[in-house]
């Protein structure tokens, strides 16, 4: 992976106005910002509005000695919980636009605009979403690299989509490929380890450390997840 | 070497989320090339934590039993350790009574058991079909034989019972499922890990670690089936190998006897006359004693069963004869039962068939539900829709605009059961403007008028899934609108009636919620009449008998929040009656017993706070024993394990109010090790957390009034920042933070601070239930206010502060602060 090594290298960099690092900045948390904004707003007409308010969240990060650069500045509880705040703000701003709206349009509030104050939910969900994200580039990455290798990296990662996404035992797995069973298990032992190191190095990009404790990096995902 | 950041089972838990958004339920993989030396023949049978194969071992060539752990369940660390515990325990033996373990395979796809595979009955079976006394001695015996040996080694099964003892074909007993067993203190892995990483940073984790680490084998956990469990068990005691020997006692009673028993205690009177004839009356006696300590040891009852074995019978000719003409006349009543289930067996095909007709003309999953695997399930509901939307309203018989709609609404329902709410609200929403739209039509057709009511009310449940509380108002409000109209449109309709109550129920409960007691008491009472009317109509209804315990529970609750406990202890009462019957009717009903249990609980409650607490303590026992009783059922269901934490926790409490702070404190601990075992499985539930604070700081007021103040500040303290950690800004936490101050504040002479800051977090609690809409705590924070005051301003202040009747709690801080502030 070029460029930054930490999301706080990337921060810093996208702080500072580098053209590059804030594209990549923003494709690397704009899925994040859409998938919790969706799920805030599921069921209600303010769903229409999440890509306008994503967009908002990314440029309130990136304004001028905006958040961003005050997240880089201080950095008080991690980026992930600086990104959530931010977004929060921002949805915030937008069901409060559409609650005024209300009476005109005749639409309803979004639901969780009209929840009690339980700050719990709202954070959980953004670290579920956040979760799901740091798995999908994990994924993506993996997938990636394997096109990238071809040959029997490609085939490893073929073996892991039907193992999991398929479902399908190794039995099987191998009557597909046309292999010895045996050694599609060899191929799937290692495909299993590309994985895990693949995620490692998405977690170790989103840990403020540079991921010196990754065990306890992964368990905080794992119960993100769970 | 560097540890792994996952190990198998964790990475596999994440490529199901990266593959399939979640983890699998699903069976388990034996490609794994450790495993591929098993051909596996069939499932044996699937529990709640495993499932066991019959398999062949290609190598050895010998038929062999693999008992695996579900690949959903396998990366739980608790889980994984009690099969390892099983393993471990097995490979200390090598004997015919006890099942062997030939090896412990732990592969990337599954850990399994690979066991001796016995072929026969279980002993459960063999009592239902009867045995004769020279098959009970030797069953026994060999029964005795197992538990001398696993006694001997320092491990207690736990779990005897007849399900699991079988019986192979020579006749062989061969006790199994050492699953829950336990050997001594310090041999479990989870202990070791514990302690060897140092203190644990989390005050869940150290008082896990601190409770796991006491040297007692089960003190009120739930382990085993109750009613085999032997009286100090029941009670929450430690489980010791006398447990066991209870246990074979009332096997071998059952075993004598040919009838299973209703409970764990024997019937009062003679013993069967089997077991007086068989010399067997004073075994069952001895092993069944409530004393354990007079119970005789395993290598007793062995040596015990081996004379008898010895000893020539009498009266044989007159038994034979016996035993044939018994023996034709179970004959006899097996034929008639063998036609009884074949004829059960034609009504359920043909019922099964005629579900699948009516699902062919469009009347979806409801009818398929017991017959199809989800995935046709999920098939049809697609094909369902696509037929009805292909196809123009106006086209469509009035009997297929029904069908429509119910396929609709089916639909809706299997999507939100599976979690997708906005998915479910589109249909559901879809819907409710078509039927309008009919109803515009013909005004006042009560078909129109009676699906949209239904409709309001999927929308007002999926927007309370959602917290939105102003949305679930308005279309429970239209759903009553609804009722109420088709009432005055077919006042004799009961549907219609019976709908009116649902309504009325539902907007009680919003009542309740939102502190509007008053009218929360009116809708319950109006629900309450109707059911009331229909059950005197149809005494034997249990439906009905449901409607009615469940108004009474809810008017009930309504009336405590008015504050008049003694109407409300009437209902409760009412309510206990109706379901202690409906439970008696149906005793292996689960819900039936937790209903009862939960019962039994609020109307302990309610009678501690009329300051009857003798009263509370008979039915506070009914709900631990009731929710031993389903833990043993499926010891994984969190609900059941929190209300059996919240009984524990209450009777730990109640005994604390009768000052008998020795007694109450192994049911504190309990209660305690219940809610950090559920915090464990789910950090992120804060209805499960607050649980487990609540338990935890009631276990410390016990510490405190115990006299032994010694690390109580220390672990307060934790506990504060323990509640501080926490999301939750309701009011409970914050009563929580009140207590813990008042604790730390009164074993801290020289800091005033605290009960300052007590006092000062109350007010911040007020505001906060006040903001929150919280009613349920309004006399927990009365009682709080009047202890604060008791430090702060003196005893006269508490005592004006104070809710009629006195608060225990307060009592006892004013015995303890007996000269007003007590510095």
């Amino acid at each position: 992976m070029s460029g930054p090594t930490t999301c706080w290298a990337l921060l810093a960099d996208a702080a500072g106005g580098d053209a590059r690092e804030t594209e990549r900045f923003c494709a690397l948390y704009r899925g994040l910002v859409v998938d919790f904004l969706s799920s805030r707003w599921r069921g209600s007409s303010a769903l229409q509005d999440v890509e306008d308010a994503a967009q908002e969240t990314l440029m309130e990060c990136l304004r001028e000695r905006g958040a961003l650069q005050r997240a880089v500045d201080e950095a008080p509880r991690g980026f992930r919980a600086f990104l959530f705040g931010v977004t929060m703000n921002v949805a915030r701003r937008f069901e409060e636009r559409r609650a005024r709206l209300r009476p005109e349009l005749g639409v309803e509030l979004p639901p969780s605009s009209l929840a009690p104050a339980e700050e719990s939910t709202p954070e959980r969900e953004f670290n579920r979403a956040w979760a799901r994200s740091v798995l999908s580039r994990a994924r993506s990455a993996f997938e990636r690299s394997a096109r990238e290798a071809g040959g029997s990296r490609e085939r490893r990662c073929e073996i892991l989509r039907l193992r999991f996404f398929e479902n399908l035992p190794i039995r099987r797995i191998a009557e597909e490929l046309g292999e010895e069973a045996p050694r599609v298990h060899r191929e799937y032992a290692r495909a299993r380890e590309e994985f895990r190191g693949a995620l490692e190095q998405v977690v170790r990009f989103e840990s403020r450390e540079g991921g010196d404790d990754l065990r306890s990096e992964m368990r905080e995902l794992m119960a993100h997840l769970a | 070497m560097e540890p792994s950041s996952l190990d198998d089972a964790e990475l596999d838990f994440v490529l199901n989320a990266a593959y399939r958004g979640g983890p699998r339920a699903g069976s388990v993989d034996f490609g794994a090339p450790e495993l591929q030396r098993f051909e596996v023949q069939r499932s044996l049978g699937r529990g709640g934590m495993g499932e066991v194969f019959v398999a062949r071992d290609r190598v050895l060539e010998r038929r062999v039993a693999l008992k695996t752990i579900l690949p959903e369940l396998r990366f739980r660390d608790e889980t994984r350790a009690r099969f390892l515990r099983e393993a471990r325990i097995l490979s200390q033996f090598e004997h015919p009574n006890l099942c062997r373990l030939y090896d412990y395979i732990q592969s990337e796809s599954a850990d399994v058991l690979v066991l001796e595979l016995i072929e026969g009955d279980t002993l459960h079976d063999r009592i239902r079909a009867g045995l004769e006394r020279r098959d009970v001695l030797h069953i026994a015996e060999g029964v005795a034989t197992a538990l001398a040996l696993a006694h001997g080694a320092g491990v207690v099964h736990r779990d005897l019972k007849p399900a699991n003892v079988m019986i192979t074909r020579d006749g062989t007993p061969k006790v199994l499922d050492f699953g829950i067993a336990r050997a001594g203190a310090g041999e479990e892995p989870g202990e070791q890990e514990l302690e060897e990483g140092g203190r644990p940073a989390s005050l869940a984790e150290r008082l896990a670690a601190r409770r796991r680490a006491q040297p007692v084998t089960v003190a009120g956990q739930v382990i085993g089936t109750p009613k085999y469990m032997s009286p100090e068990q029941l009670r929450g005691e430690t489980a010791s190998a006398a447990g066991d020997l209870y246990s074979l006692g009332l096997m071998l009673y059952e075993m004598s006897s040919g009838a299973e028993l209703p409970s764990n205690v024997l019937p009062a009177g003679e013993a069967p006359a089997a077991a007086r004839a068989g010399g067997l009356q004073p075994l069952i006696q001895g092993l069944t004693s409530p004393q354990a300590a007079e119970r005789p040891s395993a290598a007793e009852v062995q040596l015990a069963l081996r004379r008898l074995i010895g000893r020539p019978r009498r009266r044989a000719v007159q038994l034979a004869v016996v035993a044939v003409l018994l023996a034709f006349g179970f004959l006899g009543y097996r034929y008639v039962r063998y036609l009884g289930r074949e004829r059960d067996r034609v009504v359920e095909r043909q019922r099964q068939a005629e579900r699948l007709i009516g699902f062919l003309v469009g009347d979806v999953a409801e009818r398929v539900e017991d017959v199809g695997p989800p995935e046709l399930l999920e098939e049809l509901d697609r094909q369902a829709i696509d037929y009805f939307r292909n196809r123009s309203i106006d086209q469509l018989s009035e009997v297929e605009l029904r069908r429509r709609i119910q396929a609709v609404t089916g639909v809706a329902q299997r999507v939100s059961d599976h979690g997708r709410l906005a998915a479910a609200l589109r249909i559901y929403r879809d819907e409710a403007r078509f039927l309008e739209e009919r109803l515009a039509d013909e005004p006042g057709a009560v078909e129109w008028m009676f699906e949209l009511g239904q409709i309001e009310f999927y929308i007002g449940a999926l927007l309370r899934d959602q917290h939105d509380p102003d949305g679930v108002r308005a279309h429970w409000g239209a759903y009553e609108r609804l009722s109420r109209e088709l009432v005055a449109l077919r006042p004799d309709d009961v549907t219609y009636r019976d709908e009116l109550a649902y309504a009325r129920t539902n907007l009680g409960v919003l009542h309740l919620e939102e502190q509007r007691p008053r009218e929360a008491y009116d809708a319950f009472s109006e629900a309450l009449s109707h059911w009331q009317a229909r059950l005197a109509d149809a005494p034997d209804d249990g439906a009905l008998v449901l409607e009615v315990v469940d108004m009474l529970d809810w008017r009930a609750e309504s009336l405590v929040a008015l504050g008049d406990e003694a109407a409300a202890e009437r209902d409760f009462g009412r309510s206990l009656e109706l379901r202690t019957a409906q439970v008696e009717r149906d005793p292996e009903n689960a819900t039936f017993r937790h209903g009862l249990a939960l019962a039994a609980f609020h109307h302990a409650q309610s009678l501690r706070r009329l300051g009857e607490p003798e009263r509370a303590l008979a039915p506070l026992e009914r709900a631990g024993e009731l929710g031993l009783w389903l833990l043993s059922r499926d010891p994984e269901r969190g609900a059941w394990a929190r209300s059996q934490a919240l009984f524990e926790n209450a009777r730990a409490t109640l005994l604390d109010e009768l000052r008998r702070f020795d007694a109450a404190r192994p049911l504190h601990e309990a209660a305690c090790r219940r809610a950090a075992g559920l915090v464990e499985r789910d950090p992120r539930n804060e209805d499960w957390r607050q649980l487990a604070l609540i338990c935890e700081l009631d276990w410390l007021f016990n510490t405190a009034w115990r006299g032994e103040t010694g690390g109580v500040v220390a672990d307060a303290r934790a506990l504060l920042s323990w509640v501080e950690e926490g999301r939750s800004t309701g009011g409970r936490a914050l009563a929580l933070e009140v207590e813990a101050l008042l604790l730390i504040g009164d074993l801290s002479p020289q800091d005033g601070e605290p009960w300052r800051l007590a006092a000062a977090r109350l007010e911040a609690a007020r505001a906060a239930a006040a903001a929150l809409g919280d009613a349920e705590d309004e006399r927990r924070r009365a009682v709080l206010d009047a202890r604060v005051r008791l430090r702060t301003e003196g005893r006269d202040a508490a005592l004006r502060a104070a809710p009629e009747p006195m608060p225990w709690q307060l009592a006892l801080d004013l015995e303890r602060h007996a000269g007003g502030r007590q510095r």
